[in-house]
């Protein structure tokens, strides 16, 4: 071959070689962008179910406030949640849809003493305590993951006491 | 000659760029197409959810462009996307089409368990035929405006006699349908009037539905016949359940989980009716063996096998939480 053919080769694997650079560079750009629009949506996706979650947990049999067999609605009724953390159900809520929730009811008013704000009501102490944990994600699931709460009024009705009283129902979303 | 080559060269180069770029541009319509049924089959729990937020909730779920989505024993499966879904869903097994009509209605029993999600789309029929002995009842549940199935599924009913004189007419106009599904509902089911109805047309698939010997004559609770198998039905929305299900298999595999829920359910309120004791213990009701609590457990150890006895006991304990209790000792449920 002489020197001007292997010249014109070098020039044809030149135009080649950046041709295939750009579309290397054109594909980078594209997948990575296409990645972030899936992320993106996850959280919107995520953010959606936790808006319908928000009004559909309330009306959960085993959450629900029924009276002589009447349903009522936006209640809770607390001495069912005092036995459905850890149940197949309040897991199922937990893991519904596009990533883990944790969900909680606090109680607003009648307004617990500060030092119970935070603690868990139970069979045993159904009293001196603030709030409900119906299901919390395991910490190694939600490691390193931004966490977004939303919440919404709900009525708390103590049959126990023969009261109702106002809480509010909050669900933590995880997302990377 | 040399530029001969060049542009040879050129050319296949081209080629195989543009055979790239096409192949790239095929491979992504396709994974679109598999995000977006991948997206379908996993916000489907979402969908029932906002549709039971309602407890006789009725939704046109529009998907957008033609698709077939299969329910099979509770996992859906829409092109290469699968998932289990936890909900109770009756439906045909393949719906193919850009709509699907969803419903949904409250389980009570006596105390609300779960939200019964019935689908179907227009491809489908659903024919009650009653004889004397259920035809009262057949029109309450298939009425226009007023009936227990939702107007939307388009259901209709006869009486057998009324059925079998317009059967060639009936015929000829649900021919189109992928499966007419007819539900003959009877105290005693001939079995000449089940071979006619399934003879009636080519496309007809007929369940038998028949009423357990309880005290109140009710129909909320017996069983239900595909075939030769046959299953209990504990009820309305169940029973209702059983007209939309596609076969024996897919309704007793939503029986067994609606068994479980209940059982859930009834647990709960156990635990509940033995807290109120403890809180208030001057009430009498909550526990021991004449409390609500033993109804609740004699419930909660019924198997699969005896509608009858479901029926009495689901009247019992609506009757011992009405009585027993009052302003100072609240009801169980």
């Amino acid at each position: 071959m002489d020197r001007k053919g292997v010249i014109e080769m070098m020039e044809t694997f030149m135009v080649l070689f950046i041709i295939f650079l750009l579309i290397g560079i054109g594909m980078y750009y594209f997948f990575t962008s296409s990645v972030k629009e899936q992320q993106t949506t996850i959280k919107e996706v995520c953010m959606l179910d936790a808006t319908q979650m928000l009004a559909s947990v309330i009306v959960i049999p085993d959450i629900q406030c029924s009276m002589h067999s009447r349903l009522e609605p936006y209640c809770a009724d607390t001495a069912k949640l005092l036995y459905i953390k850890d149940s197949a159900r309040a897991k199922a809520l937990g893991e519904l849809g596009a990533c883990k929730k944790k969900i909680v009811f606090q109680r607003i008013y009648p307004k617990p003493e500060a030092k119970n704000n935070g603690t868990e009501c139970t069979p045993n102490e159904p009293e001196a305590c603030g709030q409900w944990t119906i299901f919390e994600p395991k910490p190694a699931d939600i490691k390193g993951k931004a966490s977004r709460t939303m919440s919404t009024p709900v009525s708390l009705y103590y049959p126990d006491k023969r009261e109702f009283g106002m809480g509010r129902l909050l669900i933590t979303t995880y997302t990377s | 000659m040399e530029s001969v080559f060049k542009y040879i060269f050129a050319m296949i180069a081209g080629a195989f760029i543009l055979l790239f770029f096409v192949n790239f541009a095929m491979k992504y319509i396709s994974s679109e197409e598999n995000v977006e049924a991948a997206e379908l089959v996993s916000n489907f729990d979402n969908q029932l959810s906002i549709v039971s937020t309602s407890e006789n909730g009725f939704k046109e779920h529009n998907l957008g462009l033609e698709r077939d989505i299969s329910f099979n024993r509770g996992r859906i499966v829409s092109g290469t996307a699968k998932k289990n879904s936890t909900n109770i869903v009756y439906s045909p097994k393949s719906l193919q089409g850009v709509k699907i009509l969803l419903w949904t209605k409250k389980w009570v029993f006596p105390y609300a368990i779960d939200s019964f999600y019935y689908m179907s789309n227009d491809k489908y029929k659903y024919v009650a035929i009653s004889d004397e002995t259920s035809q009262e009842f057949v029109d309450t549940l298939v009425k226009p405006k007023e009936g227990e199935i939702s107007d939307s599924f388009k259901a209709v009913s006869f009486t057998f006699d009324k059925f079998q004189s317009q059967q060639s007419a009936l015929s000829r106009s649900y021919s189109a349908f992928k499966k007419v599904r007819i539900a003959y509902f009877s105290d005693n089911p001939s079995k000449d009037t089940i071979k006619k109805l399934s003879s009636s047309m080519k496309n007809a698939d007929v369940i038998v539905i028949k009423r357990a010997d309880t005290n109140d004559g009710e129909w909320s609770a017996g069983t239900v016949s595909f075939g030769q198998e046959e299953a209990i039905y504990v009820g309305l929305p169940m029973m209702i359940g059983a007209i939309f299900a596609e076969d024996f298999e897919n309704y007793d595999f939503n029986l067994k989980r609606a068994l479980g829920r209940f059982r859930e359910v009834t647990g709960l309120y156990m635990k509940k009716a033995e807290f109120m004791q403890q809180r208030l213990p001057s009430c009498e009701g909550y526990t021991g063996s004449v409390g609500i609590g033993g109804l609740l457990k004699s419930i909660m150890d019924l198997g699969e096998g005896d509608a009858a006895k479901y029926a009495e006991l689901s009247t019992a304990l609506e009757e011992s939480n009405k009585q027993n209790f009052g302003a100072d000792c609240p009801s169980v449920f």
